[in-house]
């Protein structure tokens, strides 16, 4: 099977005034088609620098992320916006959603933008809704739903225009742990019934433990990979935790 | 500390600030160069200067009035900035800063943009003020006559005065508005999803329909029932004030519902609802109305005001300046009113004399009086230094028992209606005749040809506009007969005169609201109401004649025309030629200077409001233009976006004050008609273009800025969670 996500030796190096910082030292992974991947580190580790340089909003020093075997850091300003409209989808920590669009309107921008006919979008929509349970929450504002909801409403953008690879960051930061686990048993389900690729930086063990498999980073190097296999998700976390407290209880401690 | 704080946030919102420091100023300069004007009389010969020191006088209250009207939408805008940096605020406050600490910087970055933009303002005055000198020469059509470079402290002190003391009251809000809010409030006035103070669309459309209604209606009302000529009491004042509420009513409704209205619309249509950003556009465009209805309207009734204002004004000033030399044909006029002392009637309501004595009222003398004799008696010799030429103005009301010769009479029989000019003038008053031949004498004088008049025709003449013109030859058409000395009199071929022979005497506007010219034996069986002696200098003795003028001119009401012990007529008005020319260009200088000060100044209070609200819009939906960026949103839709916006925030307001404006200056035509022929195109469309450009530019510097500040946001690659 064809890799979707490919990076190789990324850096990434903040140049200060005098001091600067390494971010990323050299980071490779990779995701196939369908894959379910949990990336977790300490506050500072590189993950989020990780997931924006595969997002195309932050440029790395050096290195090559190849998504879908077209190289992401050799493209220009124009067609990176071509390209993360048509191969990515989003969800960040605070659904990110428009004020002043309803739900719907917010599931919909990333199909206006790419020009889909009106009468294709409100049925891509509708399907989208029913597997996301948030049909009736459609009509309305994101102020006027929960935060889990807005959630779910921002994945359902993430998923509508069919992208190559999903990139969750943190997106279960903001929630209850029911709201949590409804949005995460969501992600579970786009990925078995729609074969999404998803690419997921947390620092919660729990929410990692619905991924098939989690690397962990650390001081900008990856660290180790847990891989799910046929484990159950009970088991899984167990196999987190243990990582996690090699690692250093910093991030479980700061939750 | 907090001075550091305080300069470092002046330049770092350099940009929120630039439009208000650019609007304050503008407002500086503006002040200082038209408060200079008074000052000006020292370049100015004679007669201009005296002028013109009056203008100063007018252009000093103006400025309290108009100081009030920036300073009302400066503390506005400075409100709405302040309240935009709550968090900030709050920050200070977190970080253990005192509340007076923090209105101390507050109070010093009003101070330091104030100060700055005070300084720019009064360079760019006094340059401005330099080239008013200039523009004041050509308005009154004088020569500079010593002109240098020059600085007028007292202006520039009052200019400060008035700024000091907006800036203190801008300053006493922003504390107020500091104090009232919690640090709580503060400190979330950030979070992510803002509640959107939204109204239900069907509501909206409903609202939307009744608003334009009202104001549909309110216009019918208006062309129907026309201006209230008569004052604000009575049944067309009340029509007046209830049409006035509607339009006010009606323009607050479809502001306020307009942009669901338009949501809903598109809506409709799903292809262009659901295609690029337009649902962005319109959602956003909807939230933003929403909380700024209100001075939304307010702006456009404002905008409605100085476009109605200055058009007429500026309008009016150039139906005199085209018309002037048509309605002073003569050097100067001495107009001889009679009256008729046995009647009390006419006695009555009538201004006293110095003498504390009741002035004399119109009426008529049945005597015939060689008035210009009477006056050679007395010692004034009108024919020494001049040619003069006399008519008489009969009263036509005592030679039928029922006056046919009046308004009323005439649409009675005829059914042509009066014009809106005349309407509220007293219809039953009788209109006057004069004997052909010394209408005929008249127009020699003049080098006219004379009428030829049958013995049972009438003709007419009238200077009073195209209204009242045209309601006499149609009244004629219709073959209308006026019935004096039981004879019936037919209308004549020659119709109604309009040309230079119709002026009764010198006046800035025209004289004659209209007279019968009928044959001589009719007119002299009619009393005598009032003479017009008509005055040409002889070759070489302008100065005396113009000294026996004056003369003439205080006596008044004193008692040369006497007939025994009874005075029987007084002398109205003598009005000299260069009287009427120095009337009308003190008129015209202040219509011009004030249409100008008054439609800069609400023009740009205005454009500035918008502009500051666009800019924060902008804003304050950072967030979202990151997000669009991120979800990958081609550059392209998004400034079309923003420009859309920009347009109809801008546009809306003006589009509809024009559209009232237009209602408005079709009625206000119809009544200053009575000067002459009222045009709009000239004049007015330059100080028009002046002030669609002051506003453009506003509008396209808060394009050109949110566009940079979207720019901005979108192009730096930074963390991905905002």
């Amino acid at each position: 099977m064809a890799a979707v996500l490919e990076v190789r030796n990324l850096e990434k190096v903040y140049a200060g005034r005098g001091a600067s910082t390494r971010a990323l030292a050299g980071v490779s992974l990779s995701a196939e088609k369908g894959d379910f991947v949990g990336i977790m580190g300490a506050s500072g580790s590189g993950k989020t620098t990780l997931l924006n340089c595969i997002a195309t909003i932050d440029a790395p020093t050096s290195g090559t992320v190849l998504i879908n075997g077209q190289d992401v850091t050799k493209l220009k300003s124009r067609a990176l916006a071509d390209f993360r409209r048509e191969e990515l989808g989003f969800v960040f920590q605070n659904s990110n959603l428009l004020d002043t669009l309803t739900c719907r309107e917010n599931i919909a921008l990333p199909l206006t933008i790419g020009r889909v006919p009106a009468g294709e979008i409100s049925a891509r929509i509708m399907a989208m809704a029913s597997t996301l349970g948030i049909e009736g929450i459609l009509n309305k504002f994101p102020y006027q739903v929960s935060g889990g909801q807005r959630q779910r409403v921002a994945a359902a953008r993430a998923m509508i225009g069919q992208p190559k690879l999903v990139l969750a960051d943190e997106p279960t930061g903001a929630l209850d742990s029911k709201n949590a686990k409804l949005l995460l048993e969501c992600f579970e389900m786009l990925n078995k019934q729609l074969d999404a690729t998803i690419l997921m930086v947390t620092h919660d063990s729990f929410a990692a433990s619905y991924c098939k498999r989690v690397v962990f980073i650390r001081d900008g190097r990856v660290f180790t990979e847990v891989v799910r296999g046929d484990a159950t998700r009970k088991q899984f976390f167990d196999d987190i935790m243990r990582v996690v407290a090699v690692i250093g209880g910093d991030e479980t401690d700061d939750r | 500390m907090i001075a550091k704080l305080a300069f470092g946030n002046v330049r770092k919102s350099l940009r929120d600030f630039a439009v208000y420091f650019a609007t304050v100023a503008l407002g500086v300069a503006v002040f200082y160069a038209f408060n200079t004007i008074a000052d000006q009389a020292d370049f100015l010969s004679g007669d201009a200067s005296g002028i013109v020191a009056s203008i100063g006088g007018i252009m000093r209250g103006l400025t309290v009035f108009l100081a009030l009207v920036l300073g009302f939408l400066m503390v506005y805008a400075n409100n709405f900035l302040v309240r935009r940096r709550k968090r900030e605020l709050g920050l200070y406050q977190m970080l253990g800063m005192r509340r007076s600490q923090v209105s101390a910087v507050l109070a010093l970055e009003t101070l330091i943009s104030g100060i700055g933009a005070f300084a720019c303002g009064l360079v760019l005055g006094v340059l401005l003020s330099q080239l008013l000198v200039f523009v004041t020469a050509a308005l009154f059509h004088d020569t500079i006559t010593a002109f240098s470079f020059r600085f007028s402290p007292d202006a520039a002190w009052f200019t400060l005065e008035c700024f000091a003391l907006m800036f203190a009251v801008m300053l006493l809000f922003n504390m107020r508005a500091l104090r009232r809010v919690r640090l709580v409030d503060l400190m979330e006035a950030d979070r992510v999803n803002e509640e959107v103070k939204l109204r239900s669309l069907p509501a909206s459309v409903v609202v939307f329909l009744v608003g334009a209604v009202l104001i549909g209606v309110s216009y019918a009302r208006l062309l129907h029932d026309g201006l209230p000529v008569a004052g604000f009491e009575g049944e067309a004042g009340r029509a007046f004030c209830i049409t006035t509420g509607m339009v006010c009513a009606g323009t607050v409704a479809v502001f306020y519902a307009l942009s669901g209205f338009l949501v809903s619309l598109m809506q409709r249509v799903p292809r262009v609802y659901w295609r690029g950003l337009n649902m962005l556009t319109l959602r956003q465009l909807n939230s933003r109305v929403n909380t700024a209805s209100g001075s939304m309207a307010a702006i456009s009734m404002i905008l409605f005001l100085a476009i109605t204002a200055v058009t007429t004004g500026v309008s009016v000033c150039s139906v005199f300046t085209s018309t002037i030399e048509e309605h002073n044909p003569y050097d100067a006029s001495v107009d001889v009113w009679y009256f008729d002392p046995d009647s009390p009637s006419s006695l009555q309501s009538l201004p006293l004399t110095s003498d504390g004595q009741v002035a004399p009222g119109y009426g008529a003398s049945t005597e015939e009086h060689d008035v210009v004799q009477m006056l050679a008696d007395a010692g004034y010799d009108l024919s020494s230094v001049a040619d003069y030429n006399v008519l008489e103005l009969r009263e036509a009301s005592g030679l039928a028992e029922r006056p046919s010769a009046s308004f009323d009479e005439m649409t009675r029989v005829t059914g042509v209606a009066l014009p809106a000019s005349v309407v509220g003038m007293s219809s039953d008053g009788g209109i006057q005749v004069a004997g052909v031949s010394e209408f005929n004498a008249l127009r020699s004088f003049l080098g006219l040809d004379p009428i030829e008049l049958g013995e049972d025709e009438y003709a007419m003449a009238c200077d009073m506009g195209e209204g009242l013109r045209d309601f006499y030859s149609q009244v004629m058409c219709a073959g209308y007969t006026v019935t004096l000395a039981g004879r019936d009199l037919v209308p004549s071929a020659v119709g109604v005169i309009d040309d230079a022979s119709s002026a009764l005497s010198n006046c800035i506007v025209g004289s004659n609201p209209g007279y019968f010219i009928v044959p001589d034996d009719i007119a002299a069986q009619a009393p005598c109401a009032s003479t017009y002696i008509n005055v040409r200098y002889k070759d070489g003795m302008s100065e005396e004649a113009g000294g026996l003028m004056n003369e003439l001119a205080d006596l008044q009401t004193g008692d040369i025309f006497k007939e025994g012990q009874t005075t029987f007529a007084y002398i109205g008005n003598v009005i000299q030629k260069e009287e009427s020319w120095s009337a009308m260009n003190s008129m015209t200088g202040i219509v011009s200077y004030m249409a100008v000060y008054i439609g800069f100044v609400l023009v740009v209070s205005c454009a500035a409001i918008l502009a500051i609200q666009q800019l924060c819009a902008t804003t304050d939906a950072q967030h979202s233009w990151r997000l669009l960026w991120e979800l990958g949103c081609p550059r392209k839709l998004v400034y079309r976006c923003l420009l859309a916006q920009t347009l109809v925030y801008f546009l809306l307001p003006l589009v509809v004050a024009l559209a009232h404006s237009m209602v408005a200056l079709s009625v206000v035509r119809d009544v200053v008609e009575i000067f002459g022929a009222f045009d709009i195109t000239t004049a007015a469309i330059s100080n028009g273009a002046l002030f669609v450009a002051v506003y453009g530019a506003y509008l396209f510097a808060s394009y050109r800025l949110s566009r940079g500040m979207v720019n901005a946001t979108m192009g730096s690659a930074g963390r991905l969670s905002a």
